[in-house]
C-alpha cells in the first residue's frame, strides 16, 4: 500500500498544525467517517497537516473551504488525487482551472440542466420500481449494492449509453479505484477506464445513438468537435463521477432513515417534504472530499501554503460546522437556512447535482410508498470506506415482507 | 447608491438600492431577488450559468464587455438573447444607476 510511509513535515508547517490522520486507514474514520471528521473539526486546528499519503493539509471549516474552492489563482485542480497520482491524463473539465474550464463545462451543463433531468422523470421512477421489485418480497436486502449503487449507476449507464450487462465489471473498477490502493494500481485502472470509454467512442462515431456519449461526440466546443484526448478526459471523469457518488449519498440517506421510524412515517405521508430530507441528508452525510494543489504561495487563517502542497477540503463535514448551522448534529428536515457544500462550490460545483437530487428524491418516494417501515438488520455490522470518496460498503436492512 | 430596476420571473418589477463594488448577482440577492441564486450555484465563479439575466437593450452598451468564460457559458443556453449576461460577472458601479434587468427563466 502506498499509505504506510510517513512523509517528513515540511519546514513551513508548525508542530501545532500537525495531526496524524491517514484518510484511508485511520480506525476512527473507518468506524464512522462523518463523526470522526466532526471530531477533528471540533478539536481543531481549522487547518491541519497530516504526514500520511505524501503529506497534505485538511480543511475542516465551511468558510475556509469555500474560500479555497473559489480561489483557483492559488489553489489549482491540476492534481485531484491524494496521494498525488501525477498522471498526464486530465479530468476535463474538473482538473482544468478557469478560464479553460468553462467552455468544456458548458458542453456538459447542457445535458445536466434542470430541463434535461426533468425529462428523465419517468425513467427515474421506472428504475426505482424495477429494483425494489427485486427485493420487496424477500423482506431484507443489503441496501448498499443492491439498491444504493444499483439505482443511480444503472440510470447513469443507460443515460451514457454504457452496456448494462457490464454493470458488475464497471462497478468493480470504480470501487477498487477509490479504495486504498497504490498509485501504480490506480494508474492501471485509469488505463482500463479510458480503454472502455474510447471503445465506446469508436462505436458511437460509427453508429450514433440517443445517448450522452453520442451527444457529446456531436457537440462543438468553440466550433470544433471534441478531440479524442478531450473526450477521453471527460469520459474518465464521467465514469468515476457517475459510478460511485450518488450511490454513497443514497446509502447514507437510507442509513439515517432506517434508524428514524418517525421520519419514515412523516415522509411517507408528506412526500412533498422529500426535497428537505434530501438536503438535510446531504448536509449531514456528504460523500466527496475536494483535493487541490497549491499553485501560488498564500497564507490563510494562520497557515502558510507553499507551491505544491496538497490540500483536502473535507466537504462531508462542512455542513456540520456549528459556525454555519446551529445544533449541527441534529438531523432536522425543518431546519431553516440550511448550509452545505456537498456538491462543492466554485468553478467545479458538481455538474450532476440536479440529477443526484432527483434520484435521491424519486427513489426515497418509491421506497416509502412500498416499504413504509424498515430498520437496520439486528446485529448488522457497518463497514465504512475512507479515502477521498466516503462509502458505506454494506447496509443490511429488513422489513415486514407483507408490506 | 446605484439603483437597479428588476423584473422577476413572475413579471413583478421592483427597484433595489445596490452597493457599488458588489456583483449584480449579490446586489439582486441582497435586494430580495433570491430566485437569481440557484439551489446549487457555483457561488459567483462564472461556472454554472444559473444567474442569467437579460439587460435592457438601451442599457446594454453601458456595461463593460464580457470575458470569454462568460461567453462560453452563455453559448450553450438556448434562451440566450443579444443582451444576455451572467449577473455574477457584472460589477455594480455608480455608472450603472438606473440599469434595467430581467431575470431569465430558470434553467
Amino acid at each position: 500500500m502506498a499509505t504506510e510511509t510517513i512523509s517528513s513535515i515540511p519546514a513551513h508547517v508548525r508542530p501545532e498544525q500537525v495531526v496524524d490522520v491517514d484518510i484511508y486507514t485511520d480506525p476512527r474514520l473507518l468506524a464512522g467517517p462523518h463523526a470522526a471528521y466532526k471530531a477533528f473539526q471540533d478539536a481543531g486546528p481549522d487547518i491541519f497537516y497530516t504526514p500520511r499519503n505524501g503529506g497534505h493539509w485538511i480543511i475542516t471549516r465551511y468558510d475556509l473551504m469555500s474560500t479555497i474552492l473559489r480561489d483557483p489563482e492559488h489553489f489549482s485542480s491540476k492534481e485531484l488525487h491524494i496521494p498525488r497520482l501525477n498522471s498526464p491524463v486530465q479530468f476535463i473539465p474538473l482538473s482544468l482551472d478557469p478560464p479553460d474550464h468553462a467552455r468544456y463545462r458548458a458542453v456538459l451543463l447542457k445535458h445536466f440542466d434542470k430541463k434535461s433531468i426533468a425529462a428523465m422523470a419517468d425513467k427515474l421512477r421506472l428504475w426505482a420500481d424495477r429494483l425494489i421489485d427485486r427485493v420487496q418480497a424477500r423482506g431484507h436486502c443489503d441496501f448498499a449494492e443492491e439498491l444504493g449503487a444499483a439505482y443511480p449507476v444503472s440510470i447513469f449507464m443507460e443515460m451514457m449509453g454504457m452496456p448494462l450487462e457490464r454493470f458488475e465489471e464497471f462497478r468493480g473498477i470504480v470501487l477498487e479505484y477509490f479504495s486504498n490502493i497504490s498509485s501504480e494500481r490506480r494508474l492501471q485502472l485509469q488505463e482500463t477506464i479510458i480503454g472502455v470509454m474510447m471503445d465506446l467512442r469508436e462505436q458511437r462515431l460509427k453508429e450514433p445513438r440517443e445517448d450522452l456519449i453520442s451527444k457529446l461526440l456531436a457537440e462543438r466546443v468553440r466550433g470544433e468537435p471534441l478531440t479524442a484526448e478531450e473526450f477521453q478526459s471527460m469520459g474518465y471523469l464521467l465514469f468515476l463521477g457517475g459510478l460511485d457518488t450518488v450511490a454513497n449519498a443514497l446509502t447514507f440517506a437510507f442509513y439515517h432513515l432506517a434508524g428514524d421510524p418517525a421520519l419514515q412515517s412523516r415522509l411517507a405521508s408528506q412526500p412533498e417534504r422529500l426535497p428537505d430530507f434530501v438536503e438535510e441528508s446531504l448536509r449531514m452525510y456528504g460523500v466527496v472530499h475536494q483535493p487541490r494543489i497549491v499553485k501560488k504561495q498564500i497564507e490563510l487563517a494562520g497557515a502558510r501554503f507553499e507551491v505544491g502542497d496538497m490540500v483536502m477540503c473535507a466537504l462531508p463535514v462542512a455542513g456540520r460546522d456549528d459556525r454555519k448551522n446551529p445544533d449541527p448534529e441534529r438531523f432536522d428536515i425543518d431546519r431553516q437556512d440550511r448550509q452545505h457544500i456537498a456538491f462543492s462550490i466554485g468553478a467545479h460545483t458538481c455538474i450532476g447535482n440536479v440529477l443526484a437530487r432527483a434520484e435521491m428524491r424519486t427513489f426515497t418516494e418509491a421506497w416509502l410508498r412500498r416499504i413504509p417501515n424498515f430498520r437496520l438488520a439486528p446485529g448488522a455490522k457497518l463497514e465504512w470506506r475512507g479515502g477521498s470518496i466516503l462509502a458505506l460498503t454494506h447496509l443490511p436492512l429488513e422489513w415486514h415482507a407483507g408490506g | 447608491m446605484p439603483r437597479i430596476n428588476v423584473t422577476t420571473r413572475s413579471g413583478e418589477t421592483l427597484t433595489i438600492d445596490a452597493t457599488a463594488g458588489s456583483s449584480l448577482k449579490d446586489a439582486l440577492m441582497d435586494g430580495g431577488v433570491q430566485e437569481i441564486n440557484a439551489v446549487t450555484s457555483c457561488g459567483g465563479c462564472c461556472s454554472c450559468g444559473t444567474c442569467h439575466v437579460f439587460i435592457d437593450a438601451a442599457d446594454f452598451p453601458r456595461l463593460p464587455g464580457m470575458q470569454s468564460q462568460e461567453d462560453d457559458l452563455l453559448y450553450v443556453r438556448d434562451d440566450r438573447q443579444p443582451t444576455s449576461r451572467l449577473a455574477c460577472q457584472i460589477n455594480v458601479t455608480d455608472q450603472l444607476d438606473g440599469l434595467k434587468v430581467t431575470v431569465a427563466p430558470e434553467w
